[in-house]
Formats: C-alpha cells, structure tokens, sequence
C-alpha cells in the first residue's frame, strides 16, 4: 500500500498538520502496525479529531462498500467507509432513512459512530450509537473483533471514543421506515432566548425533529429565533396537503405510494414543487425536502471556504436544562462584550445521555455557534466560555473542539477514567492516537 | 430488451469498480472475476444492494493462463453475454527485478491475450458481443520510468487494433481504452502526476464511449492531444528527457 505525505486540515481550516497518508482499498490491505497511526473519514470534524500529524492516517473513505440489507427489518450492514449521502441515496427511494443524521451527509459511518453524532431528533431518538446493532473492529493488536451491545466495555469506548480503540471498519445499523421523502415543516419565530428555550422544551414532546436557528448577530433587542420542527410526512398525510388549493392539475397528483418507486423523480418533484411553493404561502406549515430540512448547509459545497483563508472555529457546548438560560446569557454577554461576531448559531434540546463513555450529548440545551477564526484572542475567549460551561456541569463537543486542555477535558468528561482503563487494555502499546488525543492527553495516565 | 450478462476481468481493480457501477446502474446483470474472491463477493454484494441486478463473483487469475481455457468454457454455457471488459494490470516499483518484469508482461500482455482470444471465439459463436482492452497512455511511447508496463501495453494495443480489424465483419465490437493518470492504489504516493482523474469518472466513461462505439479512446479525452505531442517529438530530442 502506498503512502505519501500529505497536509490535511480539519474542517474549520484552523488545523493542520502533515501526516503520511494511507488509503487503502480493502479492509484486508490494512495490516498490523509497528508505529502510530490513527484513521480518517472524510475528514468533516472541525479540530485535530481526524489529524495525526507526523505520523500514519489511514484514509477510510475507499472501504465503502454495502455488504448486507434486509428489506424487511431496515438492517444494514455495511463498510466504515460509507458516507451518510450514500445512504440516503440508495436507501431513501426504498423507503429507509437513516435514524440518526449529523447536519452533513458528507460524513462516514465509523466517523459517525467514532464521535457519536447526534441529529434533530436526539431527544427522542438519543444519537448514532444507539441505533448500531453491532460493529467490526481492528485492534491494535490485528486483531478483528466483532462488537455487539452487550460487549459493554469495548462498546461503549469506541462510541463516541473518537476512533482511539481501533479502526472501525464494518457497521451495522437500523434503518428507519419512512413512507414519503417529505418533512412536514413548521417554522415557530421566537423573540427571546427565554421564549425559545420554554418552546424547544415543550415541543421536544411533540415533534421528532427540532432545532433553532438563532440569530446573534443583532442582539439589541432581545435574541430572534426560529424554531424548526417536523416530522417524516406520511403517505395518507400527503392526500392532505394536496387538498389545499395547489397549482396542479388533479390527474397529475397521481403519485406511486409504493416503494421502492417513490422518489423526487420527475413527477415527484413536479409535485413536490406544486405543493412547496403553494404551501410556502401559508403561515407555518408546509414540506421540505430531505435534502433542505436535514442538509441546508451542503448545497454549498465546501461552505467552509466561503470563510477564506481565515478559517472559523466552531464551538459547541450542552448545559443541563436547569441553569442554562443563564448559562447561555452568560456565554453571549461574555462574546458580545468582547464585540466577537457569531455567523451562525443553532440551538436543541437533548435527551438523556448514552453509555458511551466520551459520547458528549446529555440532557439539557446544545448550542453551536461559528467564530471567525482570525479573531483575536480567539482561544482565550474560548477558555473563558470553558469555565462558563464548566461551572454549570456542561461540556464541549471533542468533533468541534481545537482548544480543550487535559484539565477542561477530564473535568467535562468524568468517564474518561473509564475510558482510560479500557484504552490500555485494548492498545498497550499506545499505537492509536490523534493530535487530539495527545492535545487532551486521552489514554494517558 | 434483455440485458445480457457483462463480465468484468480484473474487477476489484479502480477503474473496474467504477465501469462496474456504471453497467449495474443501467441494469446489467454482472460476473465480476478477480483473484480476491474475498474482495469481489462484498462488490458483488454492494452493487446488488444499490442497484438491485444479479452480481455474481468468479475466482480468475490473469497469470495463471492455463486455468482460462476451463473459466471461459463455463462462461460459454451460461446466458448471453452482453460484453467484456479486461481490467486486471500489474505494475511494480522500481528497482524491479526480472522476475518483476515477467510479471508485469504476463500480466498485462500474456493474460491478456489468452482472455482475449478466449472471449473472442466466445462471442464469434454467439456473432454477437463487445470488447473492451485496458490499455494504458504508457504503451503510446516508452518513457525511461515505466517502459516495462509501457511495452507490455504497447503489445496489447496493437493486439487489441488487430482483434478489432479481424472481429469487425462479425459485427463484435473492440473497443481498447487509454487512460492517463488515474487515482488508484497503483498510482497513490506515486510523485510526479498530474492531471490525475477520478476512477469512478473514467469507469463511467469507458460505458459511455462503448455506447459511441468509439475504436480508441483515451480517457480523460485531452490525454489524446498530450499523447500526440509526445509521440511527435524527434527521438533525437526524446530520449534526453527525463519524463
């Protein structure tokens, strides 16, 4: 297999770092190694998470084959390698979505699984790890292991483990039944951070998907929201929409419910046309696609470069509910004292943590917010959030993060002992790590 | 019209994978053959599942000509065969040793011409069929970092314009494919590329010029200009270049 040496970045363009890079084209063609190494996805983690540098990555993204799928129970098994897109492309026309879905699709399975992503629909559906039925291993040791749920330790370290037990190579996950590829949408504006966080609250309980678009930037008067909740549309749903007043003739409305032959081809975007910009007129609920509702961000390809060269850091933290409006007053009066623009700010509710021992969501608010990354001071700034988060038992996203020390890490992780003890078993030799994990000093004692 | 089955030889290989989707996606049922049976039954199982055709996977070893005879007369009972494609190659780093070289020449040449001549009296039976033969812009001229794989190449082309002049009457179709730099394992690492294409495009393109029945066709399409240039130049002025 051939190797060369390579600069990769994270995706926020802040970090960078030379590694020798591997790619190869069959799980079988990775073998036993004598160095450090670590593995890479598509490389969407914002940080250091999928960066070794001066040492070997393996570039996962050519192991993306699909190995097995049952059509009656939605299991798929497939390689680390493929990507959420893939999925949706070839599963969503036979009626499967994916159960849990970063806000990218450009992201792998083992990078999903590794960082334990969390969608909309966390408080209700919790996140990646918990619709894995079982997952394939390479161990440092070269040894393949074939992890299922009640292989607790193993489980539960890689979930969220950010890819430091070994290198994921098989997944297998349920899909979910969907029966339209249409989200009926609703849009609620929010003139308060208060108002928000009591809507997201009480819609958690209703709808399965929510978020909140916030807008920082104009503060003057109270934080301006929206909170965006939906749900996968059902087929007798659809006869519904249709009654209201569309542009289309009725013979037209024909559509095949029977999968696998229901996609936005032709006629379904016709359709869907029809009824989306028709139903746009009216206040607050009408269809989005898949693509905009889950993925709005990447129709702009490598939106990330719209940053230029300046790059941005994105930091994400969850506080629990109790005590996190003023946790998040605090946060924003702390950027707004300092004049740090936010470009984009999302906010959810989550549901109850998982098992994993350094999976980051856990009851209560996540708030995700885009910094310029020439901003001066950016890192000091970043630590004074830190201790902000740290004092109301909140934490920072590792996928996200590029400035967490060993200190702020094992006080926002407090299974990492855990985590620890289990990452010695399974790699003695300390032969898998990443600029992050020496950064937080991961698996070290 | 029924879809008659397309046999891929080399199929694990980048570019192969790549046509291989393509001719799933239009509904072809497949006989994928490689040496990695292992690799070849989870393609085989990822292009069903996307592409919901028949895939089947056979064991096949370019070198070992001997077994062909018995792979290709399996073949000739089955269905129609709609087409093949011969993608299996060998390169090696240098400094090669002899043994190196041979492999190189029985692979891409040697192989190559017992499969073509078995797929040829193959498809003469059934007077109906396709050909496709994976060259390489390293056959056009030989070049001092890869003249081994280059002549092995150059043999097969002129093999392949020959099979082609000889199978027209019978209305078989030979098509020979001449990609550049091309993104595989075979290349990754490899310094001085450019231009270098994504196999999964240039897979797809080998369909789309087979549906133009192209003769020869070099892929990405401006290879054939750069190719032009080169075999232009004096050998007098060539053969000081370090290419």
């Amino acid at each position: 297999m051939g190797t060369y040496k390579k600069e990769i970045s994270g995706w926020g363009g802040l970090a960078k770092g030379e590694s020798n890079l591997a790619r190869p084209e069959r799980i079988d063609d990775i073998k036993e190694k004598g160095h450090v190494y670590s593995a890479r996805g598509l490389g969407r983690s914002y940080g250091d998470a999928s960066l070794n540098t001066g040492n070997e990555t393996i570039l996962m993204e050519r192991l993306n084959r699909f190995l097995e799928f049952d059509k009656s129970s939605g299991v798929l098994k497939a390689e680390s390698g493929v990507s959420i897109k893939d999925i949706v492309k070839t599963f969503v026309p036979k009626g499967f979505f994916v159960p849990v879905t970063p806000g990218t699709k450009e992201a792998t399975l083992g990078g999903c699984l590794a960082a334990d992503v969390h969608g909309k629909n966390h408080h209700k559906d919790g996140s990646f790890s918990e619709h894995v039925v079982e997952f394939e291993i390479l161990t440092p040791n070269g040894l393949k292991k074939r992890v299922q749920r009640k292989d607790e330790e193993l489980f539960n370290a890689t979930a969220g483990g950010m890819g430091l037990t070994g290198i994921i190579t098989e997944i297998t996950l349920k899909l979910l039944p969907i029966e339209t590829p249409f989200i009926k949408t609703m849009h609620t504006p929010c003139t308060s951070l208060e108002d928000l966080l009591a809507h997201l609250s009480e819609n958690g309980k209703n709808e399965r998907y929510s978020v909140a678009w916030v807008d920082l930037l104009s503060t003057k008067r109270g934080v301006r929201s929206i909170a965006m909740s939906g749900d996968h549309l059902l087929k007798e749903e659809l006869i519904n929409f249709s009654k209201i007043k569309a542009d289309f003739e009725p013979g037209e409305f024909q559509v095949p419910f029977h999968f696998p032959s229901f996609t936005l081809n032709a006629m379904g975007q016709k359709l869907f046309n029809a009824l989306y910009f028709h139903v746009q007129k009216r206040k607050k609920t009408f269809l989005s696609s898949l693509e905009s509702f889950f993925y709005p961000l990447d129709k702009l390809k490598n939106w990330n470069r719209l940053y230029g060269k300046r790059g941005f850091y994105q930091y994400q933290f969850v506080v629990p509910e109790k005590g996190s409006e003023i946790a998040i007053k605090k946060v924003l009066e702390t950027l707004q004292k300092r004049k740090c623009p936010v470009f984009l700010a999302v906010l959810k509710k989550f549901g109850k943590e998982n098992n994993g021992y350094l999976s980051f969501p856990k009851d209560g608010f996540t708030l995700t917010m885009d910094i310029p990354g020439n901003y001066p001071g950016l890192f000091a700034l970043l630590d004074n959030l830190d201790e902000i988060i740290m004092e109301h038992e909140g934490r920072v996203y590792l996928a996200k993060d590029f400035h967490l020390g060993p200190a702020a890490f094992r006080s926002m992780y407090p299974r990492y002992e855990i985590f620890n003890k289990l990452k010695k078993k399974i790699d003695p030799e300390f032969l898998i790590q990443t600029d992050l994990s020496r950064r937080l000093k991961i698996g070290y004692p | 019209m029924k879809k008659g089955l397309v046999i891929i030889l080399g199929a694990t290989s980048a570019i192969a994978k790549g046509a291989a989707v393509e001719f799933a996606a239009r509904g072809y049922p497949l006989v994928l053959a490689s040496r990695d049976k292992r690799e070849l039954s989870r393609l085989a199982s990822d292009l069903s599942i996307r592409y919901d055709v028949r895939v089947e996977s056979a064991g096949f070893d370019a070198m070992d000509t001997s077994s062909h005879p018995a792979f290709f007369d399996s073949l000739a009972k089955r269905e129609e065969i709609e087409g093949a494609l011969i993608a299996f190659g060998a390169m090696k780093k240098e400094p090669m040793t002899f043994q190196d070289q041979e492999e190189i020449i029985r692979v891409n040449y040697l192989g190559a011409v017992s499969a073509l001549s078995a797929l040829s009296s193959l498809f003469s039976k059934q007077k109906k069929g396709f050909i496709i033969g994976l060259s390489s812009v390293a056959g056009d001229r030989g070049r001092q970092s890869n003249f081994v794989y280059g002549s092995a190449k150059a043999g097969l082309s002129t093999y392949l314009d020959g099979l082609r002049n000889k199978l027209y009457p019978l209305g078989i179709h030979v098509m020979t494919v001449k990609p550049g730099f091309v993104d595989t394992a075979m290349t990754f690492g490899l310094p001085g590329l450019f231009l270098v294409a994504d196999p999964k495009d240039v897979g797809r393109k080998i369909v789309e010029s087979l549906d133009k029945k192209k003769d020869v066709v070099y892929i990405p399409g401006f290879w054939k200009w750069i190719m032009l240039i080169i075999r232009g130049l004096p050998e007098k002025l060539f053969k000081r270049l370090k290419l």
